[in-house]
């Protein structure tokens, strides 16, 4: 072996990859070189000291604290909160419904133009989303404001008035449900806990189980209600999941939900 | 829960599943960082972006390579970026150079003994951060995390000869400064 081959020779002993013929050329070239005899030297004692490296270092407390919120924070910024889903969907069919109707005054100009084509075609989407929508659609079909198999106006402006009614009144809904803050919830839970902030985690984590969205409203005395949107057949489990944080020592009475689709449930916690 | 379920679940925004998986791959993506970074508060920093990023981006993961490999790459591109845009700025004192994360000094070992380990270890650190950030990565990888050079490849997104060639290098840098302190490494056995 030369000194052109030790660097070589360095790397696989770093990598322990020296074969024996291998270690016995290299220890017997540093017996002849000084200089080469120094670098074996020297790592050797880098190998020794990255072995007391730990490949793992345990987190401060407040930096993981500082992540898991933030990943949190990231999460609620892209996850529409079941309030305003419900709010969405009741504004978008007052919106179209005022469309409607102000489509239907247009009736008897000269020329349709093509918003009013728009608002037919988009109305009947937009009102699937209300729980009456069936019987407002068959409403509105019946008194002729829309054909039902081409979508157009037929009748005159008569029905005018009533669409830009329904318009209002369903856009009343929704500033309504704005200024509650919420829908009527399918049902409500009240529920002593230990702790709020701990029962909020668990509640989390139990809706994420059942493909539930969470949403947490601090309710003044430490005190938090918690929406729960979640898929009616999941309801029952899920509130019985729940029921035991309670620690009031009194049993839970858990409601039996009926229905399809989702439901909005409200689970109303204090401290014990 | 097994890996593969969390991904899926953290994919379609379960924060909860996300912070579970990823409370695996925290000590060792903070290890990582705090080799590359040389001090706690940046690697935190860094622990943090690279976590909101794997957050963002974990609905795309495709298992093309292992979780944990891309989980690296993102870690160590995080660290890189970081380091390259504070290069500028006036070198960071290594006064503060942390001694986290080495393995418990011998209770068996005399205080003067401990003390001089404890100095050529912080020695050690300090020409590790003086490598070239390319560099301090591949050597971070291989010679303290124990990844493979496949592994580190895919890591950095560069070939298997670069990776080798630059480990070589580093390893090189690191000898000779040791060689340059007898009187440091040389006092005491390691």
């Amino acid at each position: 072996m030369d000194c052109t081959q030790v660097n070589g020779m360095l790397d696989l002993l770093m990598d322990d990859a020296l074969s024996d013929e291998q270690r016995s050329a290299l220890e017997a070239h540093g017996r002849e070189c000084p200089a080469c005899a120094a670098a074996i030297r020297s790592t050797l004692q880098m190998k020794a000291l990255f072995a007391q490296m730990e490949p793992e270092i345990d987190v401060p407390l407040e930096a993981q604290a500082r992540w898991r919120g933030a990943v949190r924070e990231a999460a609620k910024a892209q996850r529409p909160k079941p309030l305003r889903r419900w709010i969405a969907s009741a504004a978008a069919a007052a919106v179209v419904l005022v469309g409607v109707g102000a489509a239907l005054t247009l009736r008897g100009a000269p020329k349709q133009n093509a918003a009013t084509y728009e608002a037919d075609a988009v109305a009947p989407m937009a009102l699937e989303e209300r729980a009456d929508a069936p019987a407002l659609a068959s409403g509105i079909a019946s008194n002729g404001m829309v054909d039902g198999a081409s979508g157009a106006v037929v009748e005159a402006d008569g029905m005018a008035d009533e669409a830009v009614a329904i318009g209002e009144t369903a856009m009343g809904l929704a500033m309504e449900s704005e200024a509650a803050g919420l829908p009527a919830p399918a049902c409500e839970l009240a529920l002593r806990v230990k702790d709020v902030e701990t029962a909020c985690d668990r509640i989390r984590d139990l809706a994420q189980e059942y493909e539930a969205v969470a949403d947490v409203q601090a309710a003044g005395d430490g005190a938090a209600d918690v929406y729960v949107e979640i898929a009616a057949e999941n309801a029952g489990d899920f509130l019985n999941a729940v029921a035991p944080l309670d620690a009031s020592g009194k049993a839970v009475e858990v409601p039996e939900l009926t229905g399809s689709g989702r439901l909005l449930v409200l689970l109303a916690l204090t401290e014990q | 829960m097994e890996e593969s379920r969390l991904i899926q679940r953290a994919g379609a925004g379960d924060a909860a599943a996300f912070n579970t998986l990823m409370g695996m791959h925290e000590r060792r993506m903070y290890a990582v960082a705090l080799r590359m970074c040389g001090n706690p508060e940046d690697a935190q920093d860094c622990l943090q972006e690279a976590m909101l990023r794997i957050y963002r981006a974990i609905n795309g993961f495709k298992a093309q390579s292992s979780f944990s490999t891309w989980v690296y790459r993102i870690t160590m591109n995080t660290c890189l970026d970081e380091l390259r845009r504070r290069k500028n700025r006036p070198n960071t004192s290594l006064d503060g150079l942390y001694d986290a994360g080495w393995a418990p000094v011998d209770p068996g070992q005399t205080p003067e003994k401990s003390a001089m380990l404890g100095d050529m270890r912080r020695q050690l650190q300090a020409y590790i951060h003086e490598l070239p950030e390319d560099m301090r990565a591949a050597v971070v990888l291989r010679d303290v995390e124990g990844y493979s050079y496949d592994e580190i490849a895919r890591m950095l997104d560069a070939n298997v000869g670069t990776i080798k060639s630059r480990i070589s290098r580093g390893r090189e840098k690191l000898r000779e400064k040791i060689a340059s302190k007898p009187e440091l490494f040389d006092r005491v056995d390691v």
